[in-house]
């Protein structure tokens, strides 16, 4: 089923937008490490902040894929 | 704090929990009659309880004791830990939890051997297997040991002798039911207390003392805030910086973010360790605050590990990337984590499970982060073990919280240990016996021989938790997550998503991985300076974590292997 298989394809597009905020955070860290000590969110510097957001992204992702359907 | 008197609380509450655990493992212990209750405990763990369980088998010494440690000494350095292996889940839930729990039945090598049917692949899992939780199981014996002290008073090898002999108990008696319920307990109690102490934390804010001068290392109950911005005290006196050095002034109860807050404008004493040699020639070490503002600790690049990061060569910065991605991708390679998707009922109760750990474990590494800043501040380190800090920390707000805390830590080392001696023995029981026996063992056989590697898994923990007692715990355990990640997730890979792959090129993948990775950590300069005492500049590698190079490596052989042998094999006239 056509719709069946988009939303099958949802669980990669998770992945991808994880492995984006993941890995932006690492390419930040290596390339320009000073950038995080930037005062961001609610006066939390970028480090603490995107830390923090990628705990918190991960358990938005984990329960958004609880509605996945299974694969096969 | 080493050497203190007898603490009759701390040991109350130490024998408590043992002797609950050995109770509820023996009560538990006559439900594992055959080798679905031993292995998998028949598949019928509710998916709570499963989850909560993945935070007990997940949540290690190494994340409790070590990071604690690392934020206490190092900052933000430590909380990177947490961010990879939290973010390690992901992979696992929605990449390989499904798969295993449809193909799988008790071991690792069944869901990746399941479309192979090949010895090979049986048996190269089944070593990975063991070579991983042996990776794994040095840093929990090491935290073991170095808790046991503190707590009762016992030397160093009492404690590891104490985790050999229980979790022995545990694993050989009652398999997968009881460690399963041990593993839920501890992730409870260790979530509760962590924040029932960060909540005193927070109650306790942050309070203003001088460091004092260098001191002889280790320099013991230091740590300290040395002047806090003038916003989060009220009407103490404030210098052109904007802060108070009050010897005394305190900011009262703070909420999280509000304490994160004063931190990053506070300055702080971090101590540092260093040599100094004397006139007559003779060496001492010597501990000395280092006075910084709170925001550059809550930057990465303080620790050794990673300093490279703020001034380093390209080669450092490759070494953290590639630290990175083994704790990324070796979450899902971990034989003692894929094991538990076979105690849950169906693919729906697994994914609920992984929710329920990301939710436990994540909650769990925030937690961390106000350990260890709490550690760092409250005067309480001891400079010669970073692994006391969250114990250290809990026995300044009373006797009971630190026996609780050293109790609930020691069983954290109990059931990340119960969980890797399980896996260890499966592999053997089910998969070497079998292949060098020739045909599966019967169940009763299967549960003999399990049981008796068991023992032998439990004998080797104590040997080596005594052979290595200086490592640092969260630097063994980021190379069992480089060794994990480079052996096995490229097979697994191969074997659930890629029609093409043979088993000749997934055993390959696993020979590969494990062979390169292994080679690679052995002959690092960590290893040559860390654990042979060597000249680092002899290491033959270019940086320390290999996954960045050796995950690739073993995809592209088991591709190649997989590609060939498909060739020969249609080349093949019937």
């Amino acid at each position: 089923m056509p719709g069946r298989a988009r939303r099958g394809r949802a669980r990669w597009w998770l992945l991808a937008g994880y492995v984006s905020a993941y890995g932006g955070f690492i390419a930040v860290t290596v390339v320009s490490p000073g950038t995080l000590a930037v005062r961001a969110v609610a006066g939390l510097n970028l480090a603490v902040a995107w830390g923090l957001g990628l705990i918190a992204l991960a358990f938005v992702i984990a329960v958004a894929a609880i509605r996945l359907p299974e694969d096969r | 704090m080493t050497g203190a008197g007898t603490d009759w609380t701390s040991i109350a509450v130490f024998a408590a929990f043992t002797a609950g655990v050995l109770v509820l493992s023996s009560m538990l212990g006559r439900r594992a009659t055959d080798a679905g209750g031993y292995f998998a405990a028949h598949g019928q763990v509710g998916w709570f309880v499963n989850g909560l369980a993945f935070a007990g088998d997940y949540l290690s010494a190494a994340s409790f004791l070590g990071i604690c440690g690392l934020i206490a000494f190092w900052g933000f350095d430590g909380f990177l830990y947490s961010i990879g292996y939290l973010a390690g889940w992901i992979v696992a839930l929605l990449v390989v939890a499904e798969p295993i729990r449809r193909l799988g039945k008790f071991t690792f090598a069944d869901a990746l051997n399941a479309r192979f049917e090949s010895r090979a692949v049986t048996v190269m899992a089944a070593v990975s297997t063991l070579v991983v939780s042996l990776f794994y199981l040095v840093p929990q014996m090491v935290g073991a040991g170095a808790l046991i002290t503190p707590l009762l008073g016992l030397p160093h090898w009492a404690g590891v002798a104490l985790v050999g002999v229980v979790v022995t108990v545990i694993v050989a008696t009652a398999g997968m039911v009881s460690t399963t319920w041990v593993q839920f307990i501890k992730g409870g109690m260790l979530l509760v207390l962590c924040a029932w102490l960060v909540a005193m934390i927070l109650a306790r804010g942050l309070e203003v003392h001088d460091p004092g001068p260098p001191r002889d290392a280790p320099a013991r109950g230091v740590g300290s805030v040395t002047a806090l911005p003038a916003w989060s005290v009220d009407g103490a006196p404030a210098g052109a910086d904007g802060l108070v050095r009050t010897e005394g002034a305190r900011t009262g109860p703070l909420g999280p973010l509000d304490y994160l807050r004063a931190f990053g404008d506070a300055e702080v004493a971090a101590w540092r360790t260093s040599a100094r040699t004397a006139p007559d020639g003779t060496t001492t070490r010597v501990a000395s605050p280092e006075r910084m503002r709170g925001n550059d600790l809550l930057m990465p690049g303080n620790s050794p590990t990673f300093r490279g990061l703020r001034d380093g060569s390209v080669l450092e910065r490759l070494d953290f990337v590639s630290l990175m991605l083994a704790l990324f991708l070796g979450t899902a390679s971990l034989p003692h984590i894929l094991i538990r998707y076979y105690t849950v009922r169906d693919v729906r109760s697994a994914r609920l499970s992984t929710v329920v750990g990301i939710g436990a474990i994540g909650g769990f590494y925030v937690l961390t982060l106000f350990l260890g800043l709490g550690a760092m501040t409250s005067g309480t380190l001891d400079t010669g073990d970073s692994n006391l800090a969250a114990p250290l920390l809990a026995r300044s707000f009373g006797s009971v919280p630190f026996a609780l805390i050293s109790s609930v830590a020691f069983f954290t080392v109990l059931g990340t240990v119960s969980g890797l001696v399980l896996a260890g023995s499966g592999a053997v029981a089910r998969d070497l016996a079998g292949t060098l026996l020739g045909r599966v063992p019967d169940e009763a056989a299967q549960m003999r021989i399990a049981r008796r590697s068991a023992l032998a898994l439990g004998a080797g923990a104590i040997v080596l938790g005594l052979l290595f007692r200086d490592l640092n715990a969260s630097f063994l355990v980021g190379w069992a997550f480089n060794v994990a990640a480079s052996a096995n997730l490229p097979a697994l890979a191969m074997a659930l998503f890629w029609k093409r792959a043979t088993g000749a090129g997934v055993a390959a993948a696993i020979g590969t991985g494990l062979a390169s990775s292994l080679g690679w950590v052995l002959c690092s300069k960590d290893a040559l300076t860390k654990v042979y005492g060597l000249d680092g500049s002899l290491s033959p590698v270019p940086f320390s974590q290999p996954a960045l190079v050796t995950i690739p490596l073993a995809a592209a052989v088991g591709i190649a292997v997989s590609l060939y042998a498909g060739r020969r094999s249609a080349n093949v006239i019937p």
